[in-house]
């Protein structure tokens, strides 16, 4: 069953928050060891996109969600699958800008 | 009459121990029906088995017609079961009205507003779960039942730790629920609320269960007498 709209929109948006909040913290410590964190590996764009979607199931974890999407027939999967795609977009954003630039 | 929801046979084991070896739970349409049991019996094991919280070492559970070996709690909650675990239904992390109005738009349930009115928390509905009282978050609890309108309800103790006026109200939805046609089960050890209030026992023990049937004869059960409701209970306070 997929969310509906209100669903969707908060999904998406706390997707989003994690994506900047594990692509800043990846940045920093990128920046730290002295390399370009708009230019990362194929591998730490993946890297990227996995914790975001670890920090996601921690939230949900954290806020007792699991019941209540449950009862709105959300599966785990679509609830991973809204996480991962403003990360997925973001790194995608980011690969583009830093290859014009 | 079909029952709407079975979990038949159910067997299943934390480790080496053994909760449930042959359980069987029902719930009947326009009925309210209680699980008793004691603390640490499986109760609440065999609830999320029938919700598909958590998945059987053996047994089947069958919901509208559709039998599964593995039933998902979200492939059944979009066929109308709603699971109401003993705490946290409600997340921290958005207001009481955002995830009743969750339930409404994903269902096309019922009004949020008059849900809240019904069980007394319109007050409360721009907070979040964390600021409200265990009373106040179980009655939020039984406004997403509302707004949602399930066909079968499967609800863990949802009596514990609220106050008699809220139980009373509890009751009263919960009834309304089952005359209305859905399918109501519930766990709990407010034995004299839960027997008047109930159509149906069914006995948790040893693991496996027992249906006793209408209060007034549950009652009568010679073991569930001298095992559960204990030598001091008087059939007449139901």
């Amino acid at each position: 069953m997929l969310p509906n709209l209100l669903l969707t929109t908060l999904l998406l948006r706390r997707g989003t928050r994690l994506w900047v909040i594990a692509r800043v913290a990846i940045s920093g410590l990128i920046v730290l060891s002295g390399d370009d964190p708009f230019r990362l590996p194929f591998s730490t764009s993946v890297g990227v996109l996995l914790i975001c979607v670890t920090l996601g199931y921690v939230e949900l974890h954290l806020n007792h969600e699991r019941d209540l999407f449950g009862n709105l027939g959300i599966k785990r999967r679509s609830v991973a699958g809204f996480l991962l795609g403003p990360a997925l977009l973001g790194e995608l954003c980011v690969r583009i800008v830093a290859s014009t630039v | 009459m079909t029952p709407l929801l079975t979990a038949d046979s159910v067997a299943k084991s934390y480790g080496s121990r053994r909760i449930l070896s042959s359980a069987t739970l029902r719930a009947e349409v326009g009925q309210l029906r209680v699980l008793f049991g004691r603390n640490g019996i499986g109760k609440s094991t065999l609830l999320k088995i029938a919700a598909g919280r958590i998945a059987p070492d053996g047994g089947t559970v069958q919901f509208a017609g559709h039998a599964s070996l593995n039933a998902h709690h979200a492939d059944l909650a979009a066929r109308g079961l709603f699971y109401l675990p003993d705490h946290d239904l409600l997340s921290r992390a958005y207001t009481v009205r955002v995830q009743l109005e969750m339930f409404r738009r994903q269902f096309d349930g019922g009004d949020v507003e008059a849900a809240a009115a019904r069980v007394g928390i319109s007050a409360h509905l721009d907070k979040r779960p964390t600021r409200l009282s265990g009373g106040e978050l179980r009655r939020a609890e039984l406004a997403a039942v509302i707004v949602r309108q399930p066909r079968c309800l499967l609800a863990d103790e949802p009596y514990r730790g609220i106050s008699p006026k809220d139980a009373a109200d509890m009751t009263v939805v919960l009834q309304s629920l089952a005359a209305s046609g859905k399918a109501v089960l519930i766990t709990g050890h407010e034995v004299p609320t839960l027997l008047a209030a109930a159509d149906h026992i069914t006995w948790c023990t040893n693991g496996t269960t027992y249906e006793l049937g209408a209060p007034a004869v549950a009652v009568k059960h010679e073991a569930f007498r001298r095992e559960y409701l204990g030598s001091g209970w008087s059939a007449g306070a139901i």
